[in-house]
């Protein structure tokens, strides 16, 4: 069973029950809603094999980020497919990403047709998924290191941080 | 109607207990009094006294900043010299102080314009002596002044969207107020956010730009703000406070961060620490091989 990859979260408003022993059981704090941000009832996520690197998905999240005039630090989950699918949410594997990483763009997947009630649902399965994270400074050095590498695209990397980051 | 006075023949070239300052932010977007009423004052001065309102009012043209001279005090009360810089170039009189309210991002000072009168003080300076006496210090004026300007950035704040990878305007708001006022600023969003209960995605947004502005004078002391709050009781303000710790990436707080690990009941904000305190250890290393 594979996985998906949600980037672009602040880590503060990803915190569970096991700090807030007011959230039931696979709670999470509403705060969390705030960074999910669909539109259309539609959710951009990523689909990587169950076994994955977490390389991989670090360089998924810097690809979406890159794209960002200032990027900051960034949390990101990896949660199972298996969660989606129990909540019955329409997967739409057909839209590519638009990320500067074609191989990133062929992993991208719209989770289609989301009510408020399976929002949050699909946040309380994000939340109890594993959570990484980058701080500003080392997407930063990701970003550069993925343009570097030639997986990312120079141009798809936005002017400000281009000429922050030396990449011309 | 507020009391008003009479100059002396002869005022003190630098008259203690007079501030000089600006009205606004902007260069003089408001004004108290008609103008008229600056002009018959400026020259009700210049006739009267041995003080020069045009050099007095000089550093004005440099600095916007409301009150100028840390030593000196605002009176509330009483004599203010103020300034308002129009088109036509600075003008400037003395009036009394009723208030200091803040309109927008100014700070705008009520003050009844100078005027002939009765029922005077016998002397400006013994007047102003009794009130300085009894008024708040300039540098409480100011504190007051960034209060208001901090409270007006975080009442728009709570309305604004941080967006992921866009600067904000709240940011550049706060990245103004330090850069121009320094460590009182700093000292000003610390009481506030002690004293209020402040959204957490305000405060957030607030630690990452004290952790990032690029400045050297005020560097000890916004980590020293964000160490503070790293002890914080609240959870998701000791995560925060360690964001901004990273965004500032100074080692000098690697201590803190190790102590603050080693306290830390949460795992999820264990991990978050881990995270800046390796960040922070790895710029360590690259500064000594530097």
């Amino acid at each position: 069973m594979s996985h998906f990859v949600i980037g672009s979260l602040k880590s503060e408003n990803w915190y569970t029950e096991a700090d807030f022993d007011w959230l039931p059981a696979g709670g999470v704090i509403a705060d969390c809603l705030k960074d999910l941000k669909p539109d259309g009832g539609i959710l951009s996520v990523y689909e990587v094999e169950e076994t994955a690197s977490d390389d991989l998905v670090r360089r998924i999240v810097a690809a979406i980020a890159a794209g960002a005039n200032n990027p900051r630090d960034v949390a990101y989950f990896r949660f199972p497919r298996a969660a989606v699918e129990a909540l019955q949410v329409t997967i739409n594997p057909d839209e590519p990403g638009r990320t500067g990483d074609d191989e990133v763009n062929a992993l991208h997947r719209d989770l289609q047709q989301l009510s408020a009630t399976k929002l949050a649902e699909l946040a309380g399965a994000m939340a109890h998924g594993t959570l990484g994270r980058f701080t500003a400074k080392t997407l930063r050095e990701r970003i550069k290191a993925e343009v570097e590498a030639r997986r990312l695209a120079l141009e798809k990397v936005s002017r400000k941080l281009r000429d922050e980051l030396g990449l011309g | 109607m507020p009391p008003v006075l009479v100059l002396p023949k002869v005022m003190p070239r630098r008259p203690t207990g007079v501030i000089i300052g600006s009205t606004s932010d902007e260069h003089a977007s408001w004004s108290p009094t008609p103008v008229p009423l600056h002009a018959r004052g400026i020259e009700r001065i210049r006739s009267e006294c041995e003080f020069d309102p045009d050099a007095a009012m000089r550093p004005l043209a440099a600095w916007w900043s409301p009150l100028v001279e840390q030593r000196l005090r605002v009176l509330p009360g009483g004599a203010y010299a103020y300034s308002t810089v129009v088109s036509e170039g600075p003008a400037s009189t003395i009036g009394l102080v009723q208030d200091l309210v803040t309109v927008t991002n100014t700070l705008a000072i009520r003050a009844a314009p100078l005027v002939a009168g009765a029922d005077l003080p016998p002397s400006f300076s013994t007047y102003l002596s009794n009130v300085t006496a009894t008024t708040p210090t300039t540098l409480e004026v100011r504190r007051e002044y960034l209060r208001s300007r901090f409270s007006a950035a975080l009442a728009d704040a709570r309305s604004e969207e941080f967006d992921f990878g866009a600067e904000s305007h709240f940011a550049q708001r706060i990245a103004g107020l330090v850069l121009q006022h320094g460590g009182e600023a700093l000292g000003t969003f610390e009481a506030t956010i002690t004293e209020s209960r402040m959204p957490l995605t305000v405060l957030g947004e607030l630690f990452r730009t004290l952790g990032r502005i690029r400045g050297a004078t005020t560097h000890d002391e916004r980590r020293a703000v964000l160490l503070r709050f790293l002890a914080a009781p609240d959870i998701r303000v000791r995560h925060v406070a360690a964001t901004g710790l990273a965004e500032l990436d100074d080692p000098a707080a690697i201590p803190a961060l190790r102590n603050a690990l080693t306290a830390e009941r949460s795992e999820r904000l264990r991990s978050h620490l881990r995270l800046v305190l390796d960040q922070l250890q790895a710029t360590n290393v690259a500064l000594r091989h530097r």
